[in-house]
């Protein structure tokens, strides 16, 4: 995190809660971060820095504000107009990720473990090299590449340098740069990210930024081609956006029990029955929850007439003398979000 | 019995050496009839050749003991690297599932590295009770002794363990032993017979600098100036991460050389890449913690400097030893500032739980919200194990009092007018010495860098740049162009 990072998370037209963007940046669920992290349209970035410090943050924010790029009131960090421009400079200036999103139904940190490993292994066997320092990996990644080495053993060599050159094509020649030195191989070390970070004066921010969006966009020409050499590593790192709890809890109200029933059942607190609801409303789409249950129509009717304007600048307020909770108001942003 | 010759011909066949190097042989014949064996070898002298070929002759299991994770996780690749598979080490890295997989398929292993927490765990033990130990091998064996630079009290049930195993054939390891402490490893393995095979701790081909500075920024002039000046590749110790990362920071800007940090902090993916790098000359000076280069076997590493005071003279002798593994003049330099003791102290004594904090965890019921806390952890170690608060208390004092004289020898080395040389090998209690012609700064104060054949007159390695990934991926794959 950095204040140039910082700048590309704010809002040109809005204040935002630093916290909610830290939460966020760290990998918190809470519903509240989860909302706001897609009102804001960063849910891309959930969990991006898990080992981001309140103090990484603080510094960040202080540097923008001393800068005059940033002015903080309430805790919710509004852009100056020298912020706006030096943001929209950056636009094209600074590296700007296209894919990092797919971050939420693929374990991209395994996926890059995995490509490591497949790399070095493929780089000494087409040296024919069988004596060499393994890369350390988690037993599941080791399997997975034996499983994936046996079955593509015969023309390896040149189908996973194919792959990668094609993916190189794709992407910015920096980013290919960076990408293709933070490889290991056959007398080959690689470097660190923070040792070409160094070398090339790309901030240490900025070459994260590079090394997990192009991941991200490999990941997802990989998913993409049923064919791609890279294919067999995949299929057990895709995962739901929606944690396995929230999940269970929207299958039981599919299947038609009332929230005290699931709540009793599944022995969870009836706010957290609502929360698992919310989280399921915000990753997926419209059509996956029965939102005319949730929210009858007579009280959208309600909700459409009362609650006007900008959705953020709805206040529970104007509906709270219905016979309504305060999730069923969550809940009609998030619907309403959705059919923007 | 096992033939002499038997040894030779996987010697030969595994490693594709001719001849053994000092101790090995003497260990392994001593195994071979049945003797337990307090083994006493410098640092890169193979100690891990011994059990391991002793496995492989014997085709029995064996199993490590062994006191860090990176340290286990280096052998293991190194072993890897010299075609072994059946190896692994059981740690808490591992996944749950990983974890049990690995302990109902122990007969596919030949080679288990465990940590002595792991043996405490029941579950764990029951299952290597089940085989067949052919060899069980205490390695960092001075870790079981409170007289000894890393005592660790998980070593104490190291005896009683062994009993349990069925009291198989033991291997005692560790580079860095005074008398007392060799006495004190035999009798709490509970093997006052095993016999002792030494190897004379002095390195010779080592050249014994010490300098004293005035200030920090004398100092770091004088790091800079020498890790220019010195023949390449290096090694520079630091007492904490920070200073390392920045040392490294300013070598690379100050020097020609490339230099990086290694350290704990390091994840996996960058201590593969640096230590990659380092076996490759890409980078040629390493500003370490004293963990490092535990596993790494680079031969030809001509000068260790330390730029903090160690906290003993096991830690200090043990550190450079990383140096001339090859036999090939190289230099140790200990650059000291007066009042460098204290942060050696604080560090010394910086592990051993005060009054208030031996009292605090006493108290506590649970330990779970402490678990983080290393100090936490050896004080419900000695509760567990049914000591009194008064009792563990004087323990603590008397580690403490342990230390400090630890440190007291330390800065003694650093103070002798007399043969530095002569005072490490007299510490170790080995009274027999030659002196090398260039011994040390006290007996050849005016000895020159360029006198020992280690000034540097290589070109400074040119800066080239990146190169592109199309490079990259002809380098990696073999690309024909
Ligand atoms: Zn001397």
């Amino acid at each position: 995190m950095n204040e140039t990072q910082l700048i590309q998370l704010l809002s040109p037209t809005s204040p935002r809660r630093i916290r909610v963007i830290e939460n966020l940046l760290v990998g918190k669920r809470s519903v509240s971060t989860l909302y706001w992290g897609m009102r804001y349209g960063l849910l891309d970035w959930l969990g991006y820095q898990k080992h981001l410090t309140r103090q990484e943050m603080e510094t960040a924010v202080n540097d923008a504000a001393a800068k005059g790029l940033v002015t903080v009131t309430d805790l919710q960090a509004s852009l100056t107009p020298s912020g706006i421009t030096l943001r929209q400079a950056n636009l094209s200036r600074q590296y700007q990720p296209k894919a990092l999103g797919i971050r939420l139904t693929v374990d991209i940190p395994h996926f890059w473990q995995r490509l490591l490993l497949a790399v070095q292994v493929v780089s000494e066997y087409s040296y024919h090299n069988r004596q060499y320092y393994p890369l350390r990996a988690d037993y599941r990644d080791k399997q997975a590449i034996k499983r994936w080495f046996s079955a593509n053993k015969s023309d390896v060599t040149t189908r996973l340098p194919d792959a990668l050159i094609t993916f190189f094509k794709t992407q910015p020649e920096p980013a290919a740069d960076l990408f293709s030195h933070l490889l290991t191989g056959h007398n080959t070390p690689g470097y660190t990210l923070s040792q070409l970070a160094a070398q090339t004066e790309l901030s240490a921010t900025t070459g994260q930024l590079m090394q997990t969006d192009a991941l991200c966009q490999l990941a997802e020409q990989v998913l993409e081609d049923d064919q791609h050499v890279l294919r067999l590593l995949m299929h057990d790192l895709q995962q739901s956006p929606v944690s396995d709890s929230a999940m269970a809890t929207l299958t039981a109200f599919q299947r038609g029990q009332s929230f005290d029933q699931i709540s009793h059942q599944r022995k969870l607190k009836p706010s957290t029955v609502r929360e698992h609801l919310l989280e399921a409303a915000i990753f997926l789409p419209v059509s996956a929850l029965p939102y005319d249950r949730l929210l009858p129509a007579d009280l959208q009717r309600t909700f459409q007439t009362r609650l006007t304007g900008a959705i953020d600048d709805w206040q529970y307020d104007t509906v709270s003398d219905l016979d309504i909770e305060f999730w069923q108001f969550r809940l009609y942003a998030i619907l309403r979000s959705k059919q923007v | 019995m096992i033939a002499e010759t038997t040894f030779y011909q996987q010697l030969k066949q595994r490693y594709g050496f001719e001849s053994f190097r000092p101790g090995q042989l003497e260990t392994l014949t001593a195994l071979a009839t049945g003797q337990d064996v307090l083994s006493i070898m410098p640092t890169g002298a193979g100690k891990s050749l011994i059990y391991e070929l002793y496995g492989q002759v014997t085709q029995q299991l064996v199993v490590i003991v062994s006191p860090l994770i990176a340290l286990m996780q280096d052998q293991v690749a190194s072993m890897n690297y010299h075609g072994e598979k059946r190896v692994t080490a059981l740690t808490s890295m591992m996944s749950y599932s990983e974890k049990a997989w690995t302990l109902t398929h122990l007969n596919k292993y030949r080679y288990l590295f465990v940590s002595p927490e792991m043996l405490t765990q029941e579950r764990v033990m029951a299952q290597l009770q089940q085989q067949k130990v052919g060899l069980f091998v205490v390695d960092e064996a001075h870790c079981i002794s409170t007289w000894g630079p890393d005592f660790r009290p998980e070593y104490l049930l190291l005896g009683q363990t062994r009993e349990q195993l069925g009291a198989p054939l033991t291997l005692m390891l560790t580079a860095t032993a005074t008398p007392r402490v060799k006495k004190d490893i035999k009798r709490r393995m509970r093997l006052p017979a095993a016999s002792v095979v030494t190897q004379p701790i002095d390195r010779p081909n080592i050249y014994l600098q010490v300098e004293t500075v005035a200030g920090t920024a004398e100092k770091q002039q004088r790091l800079i100036a020498l890790v220019s000046q010195l023949v390449k590749p290096g090694v520079v110790y630091f007492s904490s991460k920070k200073l390392a990362n920045e040392m490294a920071a300013l070598i690379n800007d100050q020097t020609a050389c490339r230099a990086a940090a290694y350290h704990a902090d390091l994840e996996d993916e960058s201590r593969f890449k640096i230590q990659q790098q380092f076996m490759a000359n890409q980078i040629q000076v390493v500003c370490a913690t004293s963990a490092f280069g535990m596993g790494i076997d680079k031969n030809d590493v001509r000068f260790v400097i330390h730029y903090h005071l160690p906290v003993d003279i096991e830690s200090y002798w043990q550190e450079v030893g990383r140096a001339g593994r090859d036999g090939a003049q190289s230099i140790a330099i200990l650059l000291y500032q007066p009042g460098d003791e204290q942060i050696a102290d604080f560090l010394s004594q910086g592990s051993i739980p005060t009054d208030e904090e031996v009292h605090f965890y006493f108290q506590q019921k649970q330990l779970s919200e402490y678990d983080k806390d290393p100090k936490a952890n050896l004080v419900w170690f000695y509760k567990r194990h049914a000591m009194s608060e008064a009792q563990v208390l004087e323990l603590f004092k008397k580690r403490a009092a342990q230390r400090t004289g630890a440190l007291q020898q330390m800065l003694r080395y650093v103070r002798t007018e007399n043969c530095k040389r002569r005072f490490i090998t007299g510490y170790f209690g080995q009274a027999h010495m030659t002196q090398p012609e260039q011994c040390c700064t006290s007996d050849t104060p005016g000895t020159t860098i360029a006198e020992l054949g280690l000034e540097s007159t290589a070109q400074p390695p040119e800066n080239v740049g990146l190169s592109g990934w199309q490079t990259v991926m002809d380098q990696l794959f073999l690309r024909k162009k």
